[in-house]
């Protein structure tokens, strides 16, 4: 077994309850600044979809000291890379990786958003941002095969009023819809000090990098942290069926999801090494039976989602030309079957602990991936330092506990959506352009 | 729980050693004293500070000096250069053969066989089948893979320092002992037809597959495209030909990570050297050809019909300079300005003003055989004219009237700045000199780069722009929903000034249904 090597960091409070964690690494000139806020798409309101990520969009319109649409530009003008926001169900965050001598630019840019973005706020950012991100929608889901798909799958689980019904991208109408007053009402009740986390990764000095945070974020002022109520979990009484027509896809699919347990949540780590022992390519179980043994499939996968609240366990079974999902589906069956029935093979098992050892050693080569992990487990443990952990967790799981997990998750009901390829019909759920 | 509470302390300290730190001000910032108080919209109890020093950007510490890793160079018995970027920050090594050969040489009529023999490779060898291959990857949490693109081939690992010596064995195991299956063939030309179909469905991929097509030209090695014919006709025969066109002279090996000459010597020089003998036991080298400059299809606006598309996928172009041209800095520079990033002219346009689409973008593109230019971006169908004509007027604006002054500072300083990233991991660094190697570049090459980039100035990006960028003849690719755009398409090359070839639409595959316009 690895050794899996620890990131150095420091973690502390500022008097507003801003968090730092600070990593030092000065074999490079370069830091990762990577500010996670703790509010997602999880935390939406009904009939507000998609609004974290256009908030997200709009973070990086301007704020009072910098200077309207500035944020690329002068990160550009600094050397800057990797320059990006994302939103997931969870958490949003903002980062970039600028040349050490650059840390403080990094980091003006990152406290005034944090403290003076709505000097600047305008409707017309607001108008341009709502197109650039149903744009986003339309690239990303609207005109690509299989997107309808991921809309299907969230809706036949997630009751409405759940924030997790219609994904972090949001329906094109509540992105429509979205007004300047929500913009502030979101940026009041989340953006605030307390609910956000600093990261510092890379080539400054642990005195100098509590100096700047201070600097730049110390005089804030303490707020406090906004609180939410989880929505109930998904629950399935029986088994939803749905069939869908996608006018860009050529080949049916067979897509199988189960309610599962929240990321790091009593039973995940089971589910993760299930996912692999599934769907792993060549040896994974289905993925032998179906693509290589039958030739009934052209592709298998099998992933855990965990979210904040809750998780999703997915397989996926891309059938091939002139099979059937009536052929498929009684052999997926029979392995889910197998595998809540018998414990899997340690081989089996020691072969999923080594690949994910293995990644954890390869993530720690970029600067902002050390950010991120320090980041990610941080925010759903409290402890930035989790991933030794979580390898013990992994190792310490046995065959006969993946079992049991596989069992209570996989044998309760499930979603099936089944795609059907539509060649004439294509289209997408976009509501039709408003002229002009 | 500790660790943080010390830590708390620690930042209390801090805490008061900036209130005593120096506040940069400019003319029109009010005092810290006057701005207390003015926090406004977050809450009528919270004061949000107003201080001097966030009025204007920070001064930055002293540039660090850029010191460009330079790579150990030495030769394996059988002629192999290799190129060592030897660093032990994280206890893992990651390892290419590049043979300097690819689909350039694939037989007409077989477009395609270099890249499906190098992946029937990865269906495992003689004495592994597929999932024991896999599962042998797996065990020893390694990658192990083999590739064919244009002009180069080859195999690849990767693994934790600990698996090396076995990895790299099932590396070499691949190709000395290939399994060469026919079933394992007819899998993968299965999959790679209907990865065929499936790109041909949706816009996006059919852009990307028929836009080489259209600027290299149907006939040309970059250009031609791969048909369902094509795949099969591909044998386990004609692979065992295609691999006895790959050999180890004139081959490179990039490996970075945690090991040193004498490990790799150690795994290869006697293995490698006894896999590519010829006949006579001299090692093989690479059978390749020199493709002809770009020869673009004839047509000025290309249309493909995909109904109900939500957004056109828009390709505007034209060939481009070779990538060792004496101008390649200024020309880098010139198209930073107009499309690179998201401060560029076209992103800022088509994104951040009119809001057509999520992005935008402008770069030349290089082989090594020459370059391409191309804008590209994926826009709402209703403002796929309008997006062509904002794309093309930012092309001959920046053409006729050059970059300001604060672009050229931008692009320039960004690019100085942000060399040391290029430079940051051992991935990275091996990845950019394989890059330098393929050009037939030096490996001092940065330190060239570096003072060009510094030198470059308004009249040469002009120049560049001029010489490279065109204000007419364009190539045009558009895929999207004919029944919404393309009345508006042919209004947009009826009067010639974008190209005097017209209008044609195509099918999926490219070929011709309605000439002219």
């Amino acid at each position: 077994m690895t050794e899996v090597p620890r990131i150095e960091y420091e973690r502390y409070r500022l008097r507003n309850g801003m968090e730092v964690i600070l990593h030092t690494d000065r074999t490079v000139p370069l830091v990762a600044v990577d500010l996670w806020y703790h509010v997602g798409s999880g935390n939406e309101s009904p009939g507000k979809s998609g609004f974290a990520h256009l908030f997200e969009h709009m973070m990086f319109q301007g704020a009072k000291h910098i200077g309207a649409d500035v944020h690329f530009d002068m990160l550009r003008k600094v050397g800057a890379s990797s320059v990006n926001g994302t939103t997931n169900p969870d958490r949003t965050n903002y980062f970039e990786v600028v040349p050490s001598h650059h840390i403080e630019t990094a980091l003006w840019l990152e406290s005034d958003r944090m403290g003076y973005l709505l000097d600047l706020l305008g409707e017309k950012s607001l108008n341009n941002q709502r197109d650039v991100v149903r744009n986003e929608r339309r690239q990303r889901y609207d005109n690509v095969p299989y997107g309808k798909e991921r809309f299907a799958v969230a809706a036949a689980l997630y009751p409405e009023g759940h924030p997790y019904r219609y994904l972090t991208i949001g329906r094109h109408e509540d992105i429509e819809g979205a007004t300047l007053a929500d913009v502030r009402e979101f940026f009041v009740k989340w953006y605030v000090p307390s609910n956000a986390t600093l990261t510092l990764a890379g080539d400054f000095d642990l005195d100098e990098g509590r100096r700047l945070a201070e600097k730049w974020f110390g005089s804030f002022p303490e707020m406090p942290r906004p609180t939410t109520t989880p929505p109930a979990p998904p629950q399935l009484t029986q088994t939803k069926r749905e069939v869908i027509d996608d006018g860009f896809a050529r080949l049916t699919r067979l897509h199988y999801v189960w309610p599962s347990p929240k990321n790091l949540g009593e039973g995940e780590a089971e589910l993760e090494i299930l996912a692999q022992i599934l769907g792993s390519n060549g040896w994974g179980r289905l993925h032998r039976l179906l693509v290589i043994d039958e030739e009934l499939a052209q592709g298998v996968s099998a992933y855990q989602i965990g979210r904040g609240f809750s998780g999703e366990m997915h397989v996926v079974v891309s059938i091939k030309p002139g099979r059937t999902v009536e052929q498929v589906e009684p052999l997926v069956e029979r392995v889910l079957q197998e595998i809540q029935r018998e414990p899997i093979t340690t081989t089996e098992l020691n072969r999923v602990l080594n690949r994910s050892e293995s990644s954890f050693v390869w993530g720690l080569e970029e600067l902002l991936s050390r950010a991120e992990r320090l980041q990610y487990f941080n925010h759903y443990t409290g402890d930035p330092g989790y991933a030794s952990e979580y390898i013990e967790t992994l190792r310490s799981r046995t065959p006969e506990g993946i079992r049991d997990v596989a069992a209570r998750v996989l044998g309760k009901p499930r979603v099936e959506i089944v795609t059907r390829p539509a060649p004439k019909v294509a289209g997408s759920d976009a509501p039709k352009q408003a002229a002009g | 729980m500790k660790r943080l509470r010390i830590a708390c302390v620690a930042a209390l300290i801090a805490a008061s050693v900036s209130v005593a730190c120096k506040k940069e001000r400019a003319t029109e910032a009010p005092t810290q004293n006057e701005a207390a108080g003015a926090g406004g919209e977050r809450g009528t109890i919270m004061v949000w500070p107003d201080e001097g020093f966030r009025y204007q950007a920070p001064k930055p510490g002293p540039t660090p000096k850029v010191t460009v890793p330079e790579p150990t160079l030495f030769k394996l018995d059988c002629g192999v250069t290799v190129y060592l970027v030897p660093r032990k920050t994280i206890p893992t090594v990651s390892l290419s053969l590049v043979f300097p050969t690819g689909s350039v040489i694939d037989p007409k009529g077989q477009r395609g066989l270099a890249s499906a023999c190098m992946d029937l490779l990865e269906q495992g060898t003689q004495s592994l089948d597929k999932p024991a291959f896999e599962a042998r990857k797996a065990d020893l949490a390694a990658g192990v893979s083999a590739w064919a693109n244009a002009e180069t081939s080859g195999v690849a690992m990767s693994s934790l320092h600990r698996n090396f010596g076995e990895a790299a064995d099932l590396m070499l195991e691949m190709l000395e002992r290939p399994g060469l299956r026919e079933r394992d063939l007819q899998r993968l030309i299965s999959r790679r037809k209907s990865n065929l179909e499936q790109n041909k469905a949706a816009p996006g991929a059919l852009g990307g597959r028929l836009w080489r097509s259209i600027l290299w030209g149907p006939e040309h090695p970059y250009g031609q495209l791969t048909t369902k014919a094509q795949y099969e006709a591909i044998t386990v025969e004609g692979c065992r030909g295609w691999l006895n066109k790959i050999g180890t002279r004139g081959a490179s090996m990039f490996v970075a990570g945690a090991t040193t000459e004498a490990e790799i010597r150690t795994i290869f020089d006697a293995r490698l050297g006894a896999w590519a003998n010829d006949r006579s036991g001299r090692p093989r080298a690479s059978v390749t050809s020199t493709p002809p400059p770009p020869a673009p299809r004839k047509g000025t606006l290309f249309f493909v019909d995909v109904p109900g598309a939500a957004q056109s996928q828009i390709y505007v172009g034209h060939p481009g300079p070779r990538r060792d041209a004496a101008d390649y800095e200024a020309t880098m520079l010139m198209a930073q300005v107009l499309g690179g990033g998201f401060s560029s002219r076209i992103n800022m346009n088509i994104r951040e003003d009119k809001g057509y689409a999520y992005g935008a973008r402008a770069r030349f593109s290089y082989r090594r055989s020459g370059g391409t230019f191309a804008a590209s971006s994926s826009v709402r169908s209703d403002a796929t004219a309008a997006a062509v004509t904002e794309m093309v007027s930012e092309i001959r604006t920046l053409r006729a009237e050059g970059v300001k002054p604060d672009e050229l500072a931008r692009e320039r300083e960004g690019t100085l700045l942000a060399l040391p990233a290029r430079f940051s991991t051992a991935s990275r660094v091996r990845s950019t000199y394989s890059n330098l190697v393929f050009f037939g570049l030096p490996l001092d090459y940065y330190d060239g780069f570096q003072k060009r980039v510094a030198a470059a100035d308004e009249s040469d990006l002009k120049r560049a722009a001029d010489k490279y960028l065109r204000d007419g003849a364009y190539e045009i690719l558009i895929v999207g929903d004919g029944a919404t755009i393309r009345d508006s398409l042919r209004a947009l090359v009826a009067d010639g000034t974008l190209g005097e070839e017209g209008f044609v639409e195509l099918d999926a595959d490219g070929n011709v249904l309605s000439p002219g316009v």
